[in-house]
Parts: structure tokens; C-alpha cells; sequence
């Protein structure tokens, strides 16, 4: 294959990069029907160019990464020979869109190559994950549900944000993995689940899933202090609010935020602290409070 | 002794929040001085004098912080790489303690969530944020 440096794209391309983006979006979030005589098709061919054997290749179509497993354990208990290719399916199809747009433009792929990138768009169209082994290949069909934010992140409050469709689910709040517990059953939530949780962002969505105002009445919360940070760089005099609270048990945690997520965080922080700026220091090392010239 | 309830100043914690929220990079200027600090999230950049002689490990990776969920990554900016030594003490056992980093040209400390940081050229001390109930390293 040539090398060729594409230094800039015409206004076509840049049409057709955009469409093909969108194409692939959309591909990667669907939960709609795929086809599977297609995707074993696919299959075969990469098996072919990677010189697998396909004439005893069976498949296996199951309802979630999770039944995968739990079919590929069923398989073969003992050694199992996987074929790692690099190659996924329809959840990672931007991927596979770049070559796909590579292929439109006419670059100059090999004829190896190109049958590799067609029985792959192939797959990436028609399968979610699979598993390909020496005899055998299990293929997962799309989810039934995706749910994200207004940034595109794996997000849902109320359910899980990924769902497949023999129940298996992935929650996310935020892009932040949860245990589906914190979802599902939110009053389950308590001040001592609270404190195990070592995970901070977790442990942030566990109290926005309590309910704020719950959680502070629990707890027994009193201010104890407050004082405003800077937010920006040098030069940048605008400040935001951070607050000390107590609770009834004697332990103490700064509330604040950092000046660019919008996210509150109530962090523990050393009980005898007396101020904000006591308590950002029992958490901040040897960082000195005051030394603080931007935050995000 | 503040008069708000801790509800009124969650309230006013989270207004506030909402209203600076962005993810505009911090510009620091070169006039920042040793001993000074920034804060990315749980981490802070704090611009030192010369490399601590236990800095001894090199690394390669952009990544300063792993972290365990999606988003949690601060990483310096690829393209600054070439101009950026990352220095871990092999021998640390101080949970807070991250590597140093010293950079000839100005770079970005960048997050997925958190604003960008353009820092100037020099070195720095990497601190991670402590969770106080197991003294342990802020996980995110």
C-alpha cells in the first residue's frame, strides 16, 4: 500500500466525512435489528484473512455480552482458543467508519486490505460484540435501550443506561459507572452505605440519588464555616463558594465545587478542622490552601 | 457562624456552580511562581523549584492519575509529550504522591470534564487529593 499524506480534504469530503460520522452514530447507537446471515458472512471472511479454519465454524447467537460468557463457558470449560482481531462491532462502528470514509475517498487500500475493511463495515452493521474462537464465534445482538446525557455520556437516573434485552444492563450516571442498586433501589441508599463507598464521583450520585435535602437531615448537617476560592487563572478575581458542614457524629466535610463541572462534592475531611481553608488542607497533602492560583 | 441552613447553602454551592461551569482552558501565566498551585479536579500542579533527586522513573504516559470511571482521566496533552519528562520515586509509598513533571515548553494538563489547564514551561509536583476516611488516594 502507498503512503499518502492527506494534507487537507475538499469540501465533498468534508460532506462526506460528515455524513458518514452521522451514519455511524446513529449505527452505534441503534437497538434496532441487525442481520445475521449478513454478520456470519462477514465473519467467515475475516476468519479467511486471518487464515482461521471456518469449514467446522459454528455461531452462536445470544442476547448480551453477559449470555455470551455465560455460552462460551457452556462451550468450553477448559482451554479456550480466542482470535483476537481487533475488530468490534456495531458499539465501536467509529472505528470502523474512519476506514469506511478512507475506502469512499478512493484511498488506496490493498485488495487484502479491502476485503478486510468490507466484511468488517459488514460485521460492524450487523452484530454487537462477538467472540470469535478456533471453532466457534458467539455474536451479541444490539441493545434494546441506550440512554446518554446532553454530552453524549452513558446516562440514566431512573434505569439502567444501557439495556440488553435478557435483562442484562449497564447503569451509568454521567459517563460514571454505578452498582445498579444505586438506581434501582435508591431508598436503599444510606449514611453507612455512604461511607464505604470509596469511589468519590459514586459516592457524589449516591447523594444526589438520596435526595440532597435528605441526606443533610440524615446526617444532622450544621455549617460550620464558609469562604469563596478563586475559579480561574492569574488575573481572574471571580470566586465561588465552599462551605464546612458537621454532622452529628462529629465528622466534618467541605462542600464545594470545582469552578468548571458543575458538580457538588461533600468530601470528608479532618474533624478538627475549624475553616474551609483547615479542612481543604487535611485532603490537599502539603498543598497550601493559599497557593491555590486556578481551580477546575 | 453562617445563618444559612445546609440546605440554603448547598443551594447557593450548586447555583454557583452551574454558573461557572465551563470547560474554557485556564490560561496560567509565565509569571507563576514556585510554590504556587493549580487544582484540575483531585489533583494539583504545584510549580517547584528543581526535581527531588527520588524522581528517578521515567515514564511515557500522558496519564497522571488512573482513575476507575469513565472520565476520570487527567492527562497531559499528547502533542506536549516531547518537550515533558514524567518522573516517578520508585520508592513511594504516599498515597497523595504523584510524579513530577517537567516540561520545557508550556503544556495542557487536560480532563474530559474538567477545564483544560496551559501551564508554563518548568517543573511540577503532582498531589492527589486525599479521601480522609481511608487516607487513601481519591478515587474517581
Amino acid at each position: 500500500m502507498k503512503t499518502i499524506n492527506i494534507e487537507s480534504l475538499t469540501d465533498e469530503q468534508k460532506a462526506l466525512a460528515e455524513k458518514i460520522r452521522d451514519q455511524y452514530t446513529k449505527l452505534s447507537l441503534d437497538t434496532g435489528s441487525l442481520d445475521p446471515a449478513v454478520a456470519e458472512e462477514s465473519i467467515k471472511q475475516i476468519y479467511k484473512e486471518f487464515e482461521y479454519k471456518t469449514d467446522t465454524l459454528k455461531f452462536h447467537w445470544v442476547d448480551s455480552p453477559n449470555a455470551a460468557l455465560i455460552k462460551i463457558n457452556e462451550i468450553e470449560k477448559t482451554e479456550k482458543k480466542y482470535y483476537y482481531t481487533s475488530l468490534w462491532g456495531n458499539h465501536d462502528a467509529y472505528w470502523a467508519s474512519l476506514f469506511d470514509f478512507c475506502k469512499q475517498i478512493k484511498v488506496d487500500f490493498d485488495e487484502q486490505q479491502t476485503r478486510i475493511i468490507n466484511a468488517w463495515i459488514g460485521l460492524t452493521w450487523n452484530c454487537n460484540w462477538w467472540y470469535p474462537f478456533e471453532q466457534y464465534c458467539v455474536c451479541v445482538r444490539k441493545p434494546s435501550e441506550i440512554h446518554l446525557d446532553d454530552q453524549r455520556r452513558l446516562h440514566n437516573t431512573k434505569g439502567p443506561a444501557i439495556a440488553y434485552r435478557d435483562g442484562w444492563s449497564v447503569y451509568s450516571v454521567g459517563g460514571v459507572l454505578v452498582p445498579d442498586w444505586i438506581i434501582t433501589n435508591p431508598e436503599k441508599i444510606t449514611i453507612d452505605s455512604l461511607e464505604k463507598e470509596q469511589n468519590a464521583e459514586v459516592r457524589r450520585i449516591m447523594i444526589d440519588q438520596m435526595g440532597v435535602g435528605k441526606y443533610l437531615e440524615d446526617v444532622g448537617a450544621e455549617t460550620v464555616d464558609m469562604d469563596m476560592v478563586k475559579v480561574g487563572g492569574i488575573g481572574d478575581e471571580r470566586a465561588i463558594p465552599r462551605a464546612l458542614m458537621r454532622d452529628k457524629a462529629g465528622r466534618k466535610f467541605l462542600v464545594g465545587t470545582d469552578a468548571s463541572t458543575d458538580r457538588v462534592y461533600y468530601m470528608q475531611v479532618d474533624p478538627e478542622s475549624k475553616t474551609c481553608a483547615e479542612a481543604h488542607a487535611s485532603i490537599a497533602g502539603s498543598i497550601d490552601d493559599k497557593s491555590i492560583i486556578g481551580n477546575s | 457562624m453562617p445563618t444559612l441552613s445546609p440546605m440554603q447553602v448547598h443551594e447557593k454551592i450548586t447555583q454557583a456552580a452551574k454558573q461557572f461551569a465551563t470547560t474554557d482552558t485556564r490560561i496560567i501565566p509565565d509569571s507563576m511562581k514556585v510554590g504556587q498551585s493549580i487544582r484540575q479536579g483531585d489533583v494539583y500542579l504545584t510549580r517547584i523549584a528543581k526535581i527531588p533527586k527520588e524522581h528517578t522513573k521515567v515514564s511515557t504516559n500522558p496519564q497522571i492519575v488512573e482513575g476507575s470511571t469513565q472520565g476520570s482521566r487527567h492527562l497531559l496533552r499528547e502533542s506536549d509529550m516531547k518537550h515533558i519528562k514524567v518522573l516517578f520515586n520508585p520508592s513511594n509509598n504516599t498515597p497523595t504522591l504523584g510524579p513530577v513533571i517537567e516540561a520545557t515548553e508550556r503544556f495542557q494538563l487536560t480532563h474530559p470534564e474538567h477545564a483544560h489547564f496551559d501551564m508554563p514551561a518548568g517543573i511540577y509536583s503532582v498531589t492527589y487529593q486525599m479521601n480522609w476516611a481511608d487516607k487513601e488516594r481519591v478515587r474517581d
